[in-house]
This record gives structure tokens, sequence and C-alpha cells, in this order.
């Protein structure tokens, strides 16, 4: 509302109550009085007037960026052996969350934000093999382990799905295994969400493990666990 | 403008009414007219403004319309030479990116899927995979073939399998890639079109390539 100093009277006495009133508003409006009627209704904030961003290499020079905040969880110790386990449950047929790859927070107001992930995966526990001297190899990568996805408010996004096959052989004795192969599991997203409190994570959907009867001399399952390793998610949101 | 000027009263001055009201006057005009002059520079907090409320309103970060797509893009035979890859409705591309003039924009490119070479293959074989852009390319499957590409080398990836032992054996990966484009001297006022193109060579038996929940999305960064 802007100071409101009310003009002495002419020819008349200032006293020094009077004084005092008059710079004590002045005093209340530079002190965190100001409301958004007393700004200037056009545009005016120069860029020149933000806090800039700090970046950290480039394109720092280049770029005509405002303040921003940064939000980081980081898993504990950065442990790349702290994997997230998953196991074939029989009846199971649904997404279950990968450990320590979910984030929630808050948006101040309407944001945009772009999703990345990334984790290598391989299965264990299964066998493959056709008999008991011979790989498999057509049916390596064949049945399906787990599919792995990116979830927003508990709904999966589209085209973030990447699927895990059963992938393990034995070889003849003593019965190592042969092959494993492990994964890259990568996927992006862009999502634009509303002011208030949101959930992103990445999600993980064994399939029921079958039995594989040719594996002999006796019959083994496909695959028995889905191991996730070294774990990365950057949610990086901008809004205006 | 919002300047508070005063009239100073010197030692010796008659301090009177009308130069007291003159002060407090001007402090009552200007403090309802609060502009850029009462700011310092970097004194203002963007969290505390409204979008959009920072001029001029095209600087700083902006999201490009991302394409995500929920299935499979099947080939039975794919060429061996660069084949823009799509859904059959729509190819893989992101944009189009309108320029006003400002050339010198940064563009992050994001492009990830999950990639499938086999099952007929019946020896060693190569899948490639690279971002490419286009100038003049009308975003349609038809016009693909008749615009000029550029390609964005440092986003080429290799899906490769070398010998018997993984005959008939299909090969599963994923494609992700993030690239920072700078637009100084390659555009300043075009349409800027991206798309993720792919070719396999094989040695006897063409394999299948199928390419999985494809999805690309990307930043733009105005100076």
């Amino acid at each position: 509302m802007g100071t409101d100093t009310t003009d002495f009277v002419a020819s008349g006495t200032a006293s020094k109550v009077a004084i005092d009133s008059r710079f004590d508003d002045i005093e209340r409006y530079l002190n965190g009085g100001i409301v958004s009627a007393d700004l200037q209704a056009s545009a005016w904030a120069g860029a020149r007037h933000l806090v800039k961003p700090r970046f950290f290499g480039a394109p720092a020079p280049r770029v005509t960026g405002t303040t921003f905040d940064v939000h980081w969880r980081g898993e504990l110790s950065y442990n790349r052996d702290a994997r997230s386990i998953h196991h074939g449950i029989y009846g199971l047929d649904d997404y279950v969350p990968v450990r320590n790859t979910g984030g929630t927070f808050k948006c101040r107001t309407t944001t945009t934000f772009q999703i990345l992930t990334s984790a290598y995966a391989w299965t264990s526990g299964g066998d493959m093999r056709d008999n008991i001297y011979a790989l498999a190899t057509n049916d390596v990568e064949q049945r399906l382990a787990g599919t792995f996805a990116i979830f927003v408010n508990g709904s999966r996004r589209a085209g973030t799905r990447r699927r895990l096959w059963a992938a393990v052989c034995y070889s003849s004795a003593p019965y190592t295994p042969e092959w494993s192969a492990k994964k890259q599991i990568t996927s992006i997203t862009q999502v634009t969400l509303s002011a208030g409190v949101h959930d992103i994570e990445v999600r993980v959907k064994p399939v029921t493990p079958t039995l594989n009867n040719d594996a002999a001399p006796t019959t083994a399952l496909d695959w028995k666990h889905i191991w996730v390793e070294g774990r990365t998610m950057v949610a990086w949101g901008h809004h205006g | 403008m919002s300047r508070v000027s005063l009239t100073v009263i010197d030692p010796g001055d008659n301090l009177l009414i009308t130069a007291l009201n003159a002060q407090l006057s001007a402090w009552d005009v200007a403090s309802v007219d609060v502009d850029d002059n009462n700011v310092r520079d970097e004194g203002i907090d963007a969290r505390n403004l409204v979008n959009n409320a920072v001029v001029p309103t095209s600087s700083g970060f902006r999201t490009c319309e991302p394409y995500e797509y929920d299935g499979d893009i099947t080939d039975a035979s794919p060429p061996t030479t660069n084949t823009l890859m799509d859904d059959g409705t729509d190819p893989i591309a992101i944009g189009p990116i309108d320029y006003d003039g400002d050339a010198g924009d940064m563009l992050i490119v994001r492009c990830s899927t999950e990639v499938k070479i086999g099952v007929n293959v019946t020896n060693a074989f190569a899948g490639y995979f690279m971002l490419r852009y286009s100038l003049d390319w009308d975003g349609t499957v038809a016009g693909a073939g008749a615009a000029t590409w550029v390609n964005l080398l440092t986003t080429l990836r290799v899906l490769r399998i070398n010998g018997t032992e993984f005959n008939l054996v299909p090969a599963f990966t994923s494609y992700t890639v993030s690239h920072l484009f700078d637009t100084a001297g390659v555009i300043d006022s075009a349409t800027l079109r991206f798309a993720l193109w792919a070719y396999v060579d094989w040695v006897t038996t063409a394999p299948t390539l199928v390419l999985s929940d494809p999805s690309m999305h990307a930043t733009l960064m105005r100076r």
C-alpha cells in the first residue's frame, strides 16, 4: 500500500511525536511492508536482478538462467554392491519398487521433470540348458524374467519399459554357470507435474518362474533371482 | 521509475513545514511504484516470482514436446543403410523446435529405447543406432528420404555379436544417449528436427530388428 505520511499543517508546528510517527511509517514499509500492489504492474525484473544458478563446467558462460533449487539423494556411500534383489513370487503379477530408486518431493509450482534412470541387472539361480552337455542357446534370453519401468505417482510412464531375460546356463560337471548375461537398464521420460507432492521411482515386475523341463539331469526353474546393481536416477525439474 | 530523491536540509536552514512535507511526499510517491531501480543486481530470488515474470521471457530453460511410444517397432528385414525408425504412424522424432531468430541456443537431446536383434540370425551381426538432425525434414516418414540429414556421430552405439557360438540367440540392450547440441553456426531461424536412425549388418541371414518403448525429449537453453 506504500507509505501514507500525512502532510503537516502549513504554518503549524511539527512536533517530535508527529515527525517520529511519519518516519516510523517509512521504516515499517522498508522493513518488510512492501506488498505486491506497490510493484510496477508491467514486467520490469530483468535477468540482471536475478540470482544466477551455479554451473560447474560448460555451458556456464553462455546461459541466462535464474535461481533454482537442487535436491538430491544419494544411496548410502554410493555403494555399488548395495544391490536390490527380487525373487520370483508365484502369483505376483505387478510391479514392485526397486530399492533406493524412488523419491518423494514437493513442487512449489507446475514443474516439468526430465528423468533418467540407469542400472544394470541380471538373473541367477536358473538353468536354461537343453541337456547336461549342450548349451541351450536357442532358449537363452527368450524367457522373460522381469520388466523395469519408470513410475510417476504410481502410474507407469509410456516408453520406459526395459526387459530382463533368463540367461543362465550351466556347463557339464562341475556345473558352473557358463552363461550369465548382465544388462544395462536405462530409460528416460519427461513429465509435467502440478504443485504438490509427487513420487518418482523405478519398479520391476518379476514374472512367475517356470520350469525348464529340458534341463537335465533334473528340471530347473528358468530363473530365481533378479539382481539390480549400480542404480542411479536423476530427475531434473524446471518451471516457468 | 521509482527513486526517492530528498532535498537535503543543511545546518542553519529554517526547518519549514513545506520542506518536511516535500520529503514525506517523495516517499509516498515512490513507495507505490517499486521497479527495477529499487533492486540491486542479483537481488531477486526467482522462487519469489510467478512463472514468466522475468523479462525477456525467452531467456532460460524450456522443454520441447516429448516423444513417447509404448510398444514395439519391428523391422523383419532391416536394411544395411541408415533407416529412419518409425512406429508406422509417427517417426521417432522430437520437435519441431522452432527458433525465433536467436541463433546459438543450446539443446540437450535425450533418446532411449530397448533394442533387440534376432532370432533369425545365424551368424555374426552388428546393429548401429544413431541420432541425426535435419533442417528441411517435414516430420513425416514419407518425407524423410527427401530431407537432408546430418549425423551426430557421438551418439552412435553398436550392438555387435561375433562368432557362431551365439547362433540363434537374440541380443538385447538399452540404447540411451544424451547429446549437447550447439545451434551456433548451424541454425538461425528454421525448424530443427531430430530422429533416431538404425541399420544392421549381418553375414548370412537377415535378423529381425525390434525397438521397444522408445522415448525422446529435449531441453532448450536460450542464451
